[in-house]
């Protein structure tokens, strides 16, 4: 039976409880909604007492069947004051599940400002003394630990920036390399974890049994269909396992909807220079430590994961992905995957959100601080989180506040997060995704781009956002990579089948829509508990009035309409 | 029969070409016409704009065709 671990940090102590009986398909974000309805005040101040840091697998981790090992993290944002959970590949979750912990539920703060490890085995879980990593970043402080405690470990960690409280900190978890690059960047989560003073968390699973499969006919069966169609995939093979996530550039310029200079305009002049297939080029000239593609958790056949590498074939950052290429990229102008790339590597080791960070250093443009397309000015930004001026403090706390202190007006953020890479003038669906979400902006809320629908009129907007928010959140709740969805031609079925065949417990896909209803609803309770209400489902004015030129259209989904989008039969 | 410009961006090809097909075909039959089966995992941007498969296509539109995923 997997078991829900308690640390509670004022006192010290660390408590197991098995895991409700009714829970066997609870996991990840299900849990979470769970865990923070139940058990936490929504008013609570995030970085308080009485918020709680949830490091949960989703319910089919533990085993190497392809794209099923995301660990969800969450708690009460920091940087939007909603509920969050934000997700990562890795193999954090991995080693839980094959550990039988299904949940480490970090309580309270400590009476003391000394940082410690956590550290998480088969029959030992303790809180170490970890002073010494005070103000290192991630990777140097992987470094260290992994001299500790062998280069096998799992790995959870914060950098400077989760330490200081900034808004826009992640959490990163460490890759099968022990790479500790894969990010539950969103939220602001790293600071959460930060006011709690745990530096990290190490994860040993030599001597972990791994999951009990109840029903193994069933398991292995659904296995080996899942395995067939992704292999034989040439979607996946052409796509994400060659090019990366970094594939969609050249789409998402060509209809206008790629955010360029803060979100003025939707084409990029310079996509062509920082495309899937100038990665591709790239990496495969430099050679040295570079690959295009990696798998980033156990298992995984889809491997849209990368290592970039510079000139000399030393790596600059793994993985450089979409999202990050665009924020990073042509919203602030840049159009170089070098730059980009370094950039990338300092939010990594500084700890923070590569989107929210993206979108700071836009509005820092916007405002005059540098210009747009200053990547060498971008990189001193970041330098100035190091040293921790007043200035690096502001591009640390995210897109939201660094438009409030610097004056800026235009700031693409909903409920205090930075959108997405998908302008939401022209892919309209993703607009109602972000104004609705209980996350705020987030494209993995509830992505719409494949969704059967003109992107750029209002009609079927909400329809396509609500049937891909029900989607997106079953992913996030059993632990799948939403890739893994395009890979089993949309057979949403089979996971459901896996799910039953791991568990014993009967399962199919309405009962896996109705765990995702019943979750975005639980956490939109805990939303409105908090104070939020409908008037805050909505985008920043700028993208109602002002035209994208490239798509020639404003975001005009009616807003009565957006308001039926979690209204569940 | 009418000329549609089509740009493959898939794996390696690239680069345009002109297809032949007939009056008040769509998108889908385009697909098919070249072979593509899986149609789900396709986007079309036609003139800078994305269409649906039911799209029916004019003389010297301009196609490109991506494999359609997602972010990271």
């Amino acid at each position: 039976m997997y078991k829900l671990v308690r640390i509670n940090l004022n006192n010290q102590t660390i408590r197991n409880e098995d895991c409700p009986r009714d829970w066997k398909l609870i996991g990840g974000r299900a849990l979470i909604s769970k865990v923070m309805l139940d058990e936490v005040e929504a008013t609570c101040d995030p970085l308080g007492h009485r918020n709680k840091l949830i490091i949960t697998p989703g319910a089919l981790a533990g085993t190497t069947v392809s794209c099923v090992n995301r660990i969800s993290i969450g708690g009460k944002s920091p940087l939007t004051g909603t509920i969050k959970e934000s997700n990562a590949g890795g193999t954090t979750a991995y080693k839980l599940a094959r550990l039988g912990i299904r949940a480490l539920i970090l309580e309270d703060l400590p009476q003391d400002d000394k940082l410690k490890v956590l550290f998480v085995s088969q029959g030992k879980i303790e809180l170490v003394d970890a002073d010494d990593l005070r103000g290192l970043g991630v990777y140097e402080t992987a470094n260290r630990l992994k001299n500790l405690y062998g280069n096998k470990i799992g790995l959870v960690a914060i950098g400077p920036a989760g330490e200081r409280l900034y808004r826009a900190a992640g959490i990163a978890n460490a890759d099968n390399e022990g790479t500790p690059s894969r990010y539950s960047g969103r939220g602001g989560l790293g600071a959460v974890m930060g006011s709690k003073k745990i530096k990290a968390i190490v994860i040993d699973d030599s001597a972990a049994e791994g999951p009990e499969i109840i029903n193994r006919e069933l398991f292995d069966d659904t296995r080996k269909k899942i395995t067939e169609l992704i292999i034989n995939n040439e979607g996946v093979a052409n796509s994400y396992t060659k090019y990366g996530t970094a594939n969609l550039v050249n789409l998402i310029s060509s209809i206008g909807a790629i955010p360029t200079r803060n979100y003025s305009t939707g084409t990029f002049e310079g996509a062509e220079n920082i495309s899937g297939q100038k990665l591709y080029d790239l990496i495969t000239e430099r050679q040295g430590e570079g690959k295009t593609t990696h798998a980033c958790m156990p298992g995984c056949l889809v491997r849209c994961s990368n290592v970039f590498p510079d000139e000399k074939g030393k790596t600059i950052v793994s993985p450089i992905e979409y999202e990050t290429i665009v924020l990073l990229g042509s919203n602030c102008g840049i159009d170089s995957l070098d730059i980009i790339g370094r950039l990338n590597y300092l939010c990594n080791d500084l700890g923070l959100d590569t989107m929210d960070i993206g979108g700071a250093i836009g509005v820092a443009m916007e405002a005059g601080v540098l210009g747009f397309g200053n990547g060498e000015g971008a990189i001193k930004l970041l330098e100035e989180v190091y040293l921790d001026t007043y200035l690096g403090k502001i591009i640390a706390s995210g897109a939201a506040i660094a438009g409030k202190v610097l004056g800026v007006r235009r700031v693409p953020v909903a409920k205090g997060q930075t959108l997405a890479a998908y302008d939401p003038r022209a892919i309209k669906g993703l607009g109602v995704t972000y104004a609705t979400s209980t996350m705020g902006g987030d494209h993995t809320a509830g992505q719409t781009l494949r969704a059967p629908v003109d992107h750029r009129k209002p009609e079927g907007q909400v329809e396509a956002s609500k049937n891909a928010q029900i989607t997106n959140t079953i992913h996030d709740c059993i632990g799948t990579c939403f890739f893994v969805g395009a890979g089993i031609n949309g057979q949403l079925q089979l996971l459901a089948s896996l799910l039953e065949g791991m568990t014993g417990a009967a399962c199919s896909i309405d009962d896996l829509k109705t765990i995702a209803k019943e979750t975005i609803t639980r956490e939109k309770q805990f939303n409105y508990g908090a104070g939020f209400n409908e008037g805050d489902d909505v985008l920043p004015e700028f993208f109602y009035y002002e035209e994208n030129p490239a798509s020639g259209t404003v975001f005009d989904v009616p807003r009565e309409e957006m308001k039926k989008v979690h209204l569940f039969e | 029969m009418i000329c549609v410009k089509v740009q493959f961006l898939l794996n390696d090809e690239r680069g345009y070409k002109e297809v032949y097909i007939a009056e008040g075909e769509t998108l889908s039959d385009l697909m098919t016409q070249i072979g593509i089966i899986r149609k789900a995992d396709y986007i079309f941007v036609v003139n800078g704009e994305i269409k649906l498969k039911n799209y029916v296509l004019k003389e010297e539109d301009n196609v490109k065709i991506f494999l359609a995923m997602s972010g990271g």
